[in-house]
């Protein structure tokens, strides 16, 4: 059993993703006020992410290949934090794209360096916590415990 | 008091809850490691609460916006988890199908798997996997009704399956097939029905386009369920052979005729059951179809009546692969197999003698030897000391006891072995 006193402990096993991109969310807003932050948060969302956004050896992603759920809360993710305006004009393919390209800022080393960037991260992973939240108070409303019980 | 004070006393009052529950007595260190996970991540999110630096971020008053929102979605989450983990501890689950199930666990998905198995307050037997929080770890509830009834440990075979196919990413390995099969299929031969339920959608749209894509991608969820059921089943089936067809019967028949989107259709389980356990050459109960009502379809609306052609027609397509796929799996993981001999050894002795095994029996031969006598509608005339009213109560805890001793008697066996190595190097 892994000892539970390193952090480096805690994000290389949780794939929670509401818990990972709020706490990633959390820490790329210290980045941006200078403060020194671990980045295994930010880092542990960019790998949770590659395996939901799937791509092929030329980098182009795959949405045939994603399944429903991934491409429900990150497609979601893209087109809040994006304004993408009409969604009858949005091509699934032009959000995963953008998608990538997050999940890439998510994964530098330096993006202390990057304020736009980081801005830009922060806004996706507000947004992803809320579509993966989002998804699974739907899947609550389809499956509600008793036909007797009543939710606040 | 701000969003975020509210936020904080929850979570410290979670942490209090949680303080005191590890001071329960488990009957697994999976239930006890479980806790302490559970503890650890609940206070990061007092971490951030705490944190008075976020504030001066120009996102800090967003950003532990979104971490309250992430902290009460984590309280939802997680405090049935927590739940389930005390009712593990409860007097009346049946401990002694414990080991069993943790070693066909882990000879299916690693020997690093964790069990928590709880006798639950659902009648529906259902699994927890994966929780995100808790990698490795499934959760087994089963009805606690029935905890005191060995005889539906075969249903565990079902929902083992439900965490064998999540730890495989076989919804990764089978989405694009359903998809490209749903979109066929709508595209070449059901344009004009679908054109009746979705006349702002052009066919060019059906792929690609957000709003296209989004009219029919709940069919491919809903096959997706379907076939992780069929795998499931067939899984249920490999661990435990004929003694899963029973438990089965036993726990569903003849179903509620209500069709769930998440499941075939009552007749089509049914259907893919018999023809698996012909492919297999297990026993098949007499009657076993006719046992069932069709589930009714005539009380949903046009749209997801169609999605839902959709998704049966797709999941059907796969039912020989996902046949062959539960049946190598189960074939690679050295599970043992039902043992004819063994079998009709335990059934005599138990209906001979009214005894638990005395050697080391495999839970596939205990279980069918079980149902075997359960079925007997003469098992112990010849023992009028046991009178037939108490013959199901003694059977069931005739088999517990079986199951303990064979669990007993494996952990000698391996701690024998352990000790030669030892010896030897």
């Amino acid at each position: 059993m892994h000892s539970l006193n390193t952090q480096s402990v805690i994000y290389e096993s949780s794939s929670d993703l509401p818990f990972l991109a709020s706490e990633a969310a959390v820490d790329l807003s210290k980045i941006l006020i200078g403060q020194e932050v671990n980045m295994e948060s930010i880092h542990a969302l960019s790998d949770l992410l590659r395996n939901l956004v799937k791509k092929d050896s030329s980098g182009a992603p795959l949405r045939e290949q994603m399944t429903p759920e991934a491409l429900t809360i990150v497609g979601g993710a893209v087109v809040a934090s994006n304004n993408l305006g009409s969604p009858s004009s949005i091509m699934v393919d032009d959000l995963l794209k953008r998608a990538l390209e997050i999940i890439d800022i998510l994964a530098y080393e330096d993006i202390k360096q990057k304020p736009e960037e980081t801005k830009e991260a922060i806004e996706f992973c507000i947004a992803l916590t809320r579509e993966a939240i989002d998804y699974r108070q739907s899947l609550r409303d389809i499956t509600p415990l008793h036909p007797f019980m009543k939710l606040a | 008091m701000t969003t975020v004070d509210f936020a904080r006393l929850r979570i410290a009052a979670a942490l209090n809850e949680i303080d005191r529950l590890i001071q329960s007595e488990f009957p697994s260190q999976s239930s006890k490691d479980a806790m302490d996970i559970l503890q650890d991540r609940c206070s990061r999110f007092m971490v951030s609460f705490e944190d008075k630096t976020i504030e001066s971020s120009p996102y800090g008053r967003e950003v532990l916006q979104n971490r309250c929102e992430a902290s009460l979605e984590w309280l939802f989450t997680y405090l049935p988890i927590l739940g389930f983990i005390l009712r593990s501890t409860n007097v009346r689950n049946g401990f002694e199908a414990y080991g069993p199930l943790l070693r066909l666990a882990q000879s299916l998905m690693g020997q690093n798997t964790n069990l928590i198995v709880s006798s639950e307050w659902q009648f529906t037997p259902h699994t927890y996997y994966p929780v995100t929080e808790l990698p490795g770890f499934v959760l087994i509830g089963l009805p606690s009704t029935e905890s005191s009834n060995p005889l539906m440990v075969p249903l565990s075979g079902h929902e083992i399956g439900h965490a064998v196919w999540h730890l495989k990413s076989l919804n990764d390995t089978y989405n694009s097939q359903i998809r490209e099969s749903i979109l066929r299929e709508i595209r070449d031969k059901e344009w004009k029905r679908y054109k009746e339920l979705y006349s702002g959608i052009e066919k060019t749209e059906l792929d690609g386009s957000w709003i296209g894509e989004s009219t029919w991608t709940p069919a491919i969820q809903w096959a997706l369920h379907q076939i992780e059921e069929m795998f499931c089943d067939f899984i249920g089936l490999c661990l435990f052979a004929e003694s899963y067809l029973y438990a089965f019967m036993y726990l569903i028949a003849p179903g509620t005729r209500h069709r769930s989107l998440r499941y075939p259709n009552m007749k089509d389980r049914v259907r893919y059951l018999v023809s698996a356990a012909s492919d297999f050459g297990v026993e098949i109960p007499t009657d076993f179809d006719k046992s069932f009502s069709p589930d009714r379809e005539d009380n949903f609306d046009r749209r997801v009546k169609f999605l839902l052609s959709m998704a049966d027609n797709a999941a059907a397509l796969q039912e020989s692969d996902i046949l062959k796929l539960a049946r190598e799996l189960v074939n690679h993981s050295n599970t043992p197999e039902r043992d004819d001999a063994r079998v009709n050894h335990i059934v005599d002795e138990f209906k001979k003698f009214a005894v638990p095994t005395a050697d080391p029996e495999a839970a596939i031969n205990i279980m069918c030897a079980g149902w075997k006598c359960s079925n007997d509608s003469d098992l112990w005339g010849h023992i009028p000391q046991i009178k037939p009213k108490d013959w199901d109560r003694v059977l069931h805890d005739i088999i517990y006891k079986s199951l303990e001793i064979s669990e007993i008697q494996e952990r000698l066996e391996n701690a024998r072995l352990l000790r030669e190595r030892e010896e030897s190097t």
